[in-house]
């Protein structure tokens, strides 16, 4: 007997699908409404194209400056980091392309979710305009002074960004750069973060020409089973 | 408590790094016989103890009787919805219709946790009884002090455990229900709770309960927290998102790969020039 009578069958649900960012044909689209061939393909970058992707907006010429500094300094990933080892472990075990890719990305997804958590203080902050850096974001370290000058060394001079003069640790910095760049909310943030460290991360974990289970550091860190 | 430092940056900090050590009580690789949470495999568990049984140990709880821990399977079955318009099941059919299940399936996994449905409501919904049954404690008027609470809860936005959109009343927890009697468990102290809390909460506003109630409170009375319900959740709402991540992947329909144009509703900005290429046609 065909069941016909269910718990969706009751509604008319709409029978499109809302767009946003990209329209035009797949063969010719447009991304915020400009033309993605001829235009943006032609005259901008990668990094303007993501960024007006987010915001919605071409960005001006030092937004664009300094998003693609802040990309920059966020770019590297050490096999330190959880994510690129997620990444050399995948590829040790065996894992395709795309299950390099998606552990990565995940592993990714879930530091950046991790590192802006930590700063919601912060964007408070900037999304309420106040004029002092919260003292939890200021560097006692004088290695990350110099990390934030070599920063301000590299941004454009005409771009105002909050907290800059007052100490702040260098990731502090960076989400108060993104901010400056119309980057506002959480997802915005989590979303440039994983991306801007994603070719890195995947790239530290598939160097190793010759991966093998016996020259990973497989009890580094130790593990003491204590039942 | 005064607020952390953000460990992301003291991590960068520390020149000789973090301890290089860490203890588990999850597992040893013996060589001759996998240690699970304390008990051998072969000589403990194997031919003994249930899958649930099982899940109850990697969360951390104790081995379960049959009874125990068939109330959880009954939860799991309880809950396989499986019809693939359920919207994180329609996700699973999108990511399946590359023509692989797994990935699939993860991806209902990440998209479920931090959610507002799934294990997440179950576990914020457990976080309600446990409030729940601090201040009723001995009382005599327990709907009332319930409501009493839920007035002072107001600035919580979502009331998880609560809703049932599309239908007259959660099928889930109705059989959910007829388990929970049958094995004799309705005496115990959080489903006695929630039935009150759902009494409570229908009488004043008509909403009604959902499973996400009723798991909580199984959880809740078979002694598991709160954390540990994301581990049990995920495994016990996994079996509708098994059969769409499978179905799908053997379809591999075109149409989930890319809706047909005419779907779109486009409703961004209209067509223009950027700022550089209007300046070259104008140089």
């Amino acid at each position: 007997m065909p069941l016909t009578k269910g718990a969706f069958e009751g509604v008319d649900w709409p029978k499109h699908l809302g767009a946003y960012v990209v329209s035009g044909s797949r063969h010719q689209p447009r991304l915020q409404g400009y033309e993605v061939q001829s235009d943006l393909a032609r005259y901008y970058s990668f990094a303007e194209v993501a960024l007006a992707s987010l915001i919605g907006e071409i960005p001006s010429e030092s937004v664009a400056q300094a998003f693609n500094t802040a990309l920059v300094f966020l770019a590297p990933v050490s096999i330190t980091e959880a994510p690129a080892h997620a990444a050399r472990l995948t590829q040790l075990i065996g894992g395709d392309a795309a299950g390099v890719v998606a552990t990565t990305a995940v592993a990714l997804a879930e530091a950046s979710r991790f590192l802006v958590e930590e700063h919601l203080a912060l964007l408070a902050a900037l999304n309420d305009g106040d004029e002092q850096l919260p003292e939890l974001f200021r560097t006692e370290s004088e290695a990350q002074r110099e990390a934030v000058k070599r920063l301000l060394t590299a941004l454009p001079s005409d771009l105002m960004v909050s907290f800059l003069d007052q100490d702040p640790t260098l990731n502090a910095a960076l989400i108060c750069v993104l901010f400056a760049c119309g980057l506002r909310h959480e997802q915005e943030l989590v979303a440039i973060l994983t991306t801007a460290r994603l070719p890195c991360a995947i790239a530290e974990g598939i160097a190793d020409p010759n991966p093998h289970f016996e020259r990973y550091p497989t009890n580094t860190p130790e593990f003491h089973y204590e039942p | 408590m005064s607020p952390k430092k953000p460990s992301s940056t003291e991590g960068s900090e520390k020149e000789q790094g973090p301890g290089l050590s860490i203890a588990t009580r999850t597992g040893w690789a013996s060589g001759t016989d996998n240690h699970f949470r304390g008990y051998a495999i072969g000589a403990d568990l194997l031919g003994k103890e249930s899958f649930w049984s099982m899940m109850s140990l990697a969360v951390g709880g104790p081995r379960l009787d049959d009874n125990a821990a068939g109330m959880l399977s009954d939860l799991a079955i309880s809950a396989a919805a499986a019809d693939p318009r359920i919207w994180p099941l329609k996700l699973v059919r999108l990511v399946a219709a590359y023509g692989r299940p797994v990935p699939a399936l993860a991806s209902f996994f990440l998209t479920m946790d931090g959610s507002m449905l799934g294990w997440t409501a179950a576990k914020k919904a457990s976080l309600l009884l446990l409030d729940l049954a601090e201040v009723v404690g001995d009382a005599d008027n327990i709907e009332e002090v319930i409501w009493q609470r839920l007035q002072q809860r107001r600035d919580s936005r979502t009331l998880y455990g609560f809703g049932v959109p599309l239908r007259p009343a959660d099928e889930r927890l109705v059989a959910l229900t007829g388990r929970v009697e049958e094995r004799g468990f309705a005496a115990r102290p959080y489903w006695r709770l929630s039935l009150s809390a759902a009494a409570v909460i229908l009488r004043e506003t008509g909403i009604k309960a959902n499973i996400a109630l009723g798991g909580a409170a199984v959880y809740l009375d078979q002694g598991f927290g709160p954390e540990q319900m994301d581990v049990l959740g995920a495994a016990a709402l996994s079996l509708g998102p098994w059969a769409n991540a499978l179905e799908g992947a053997q379809q591999a329909p075109e149409c989930l790969r890319r809706l047909p144009d005419s779907m779109i509703d486009y409703r961004g900005p209209e067509a223009r020039p950027s700022p550089r290429a209007t300046k070259d046609r104008n140089a």
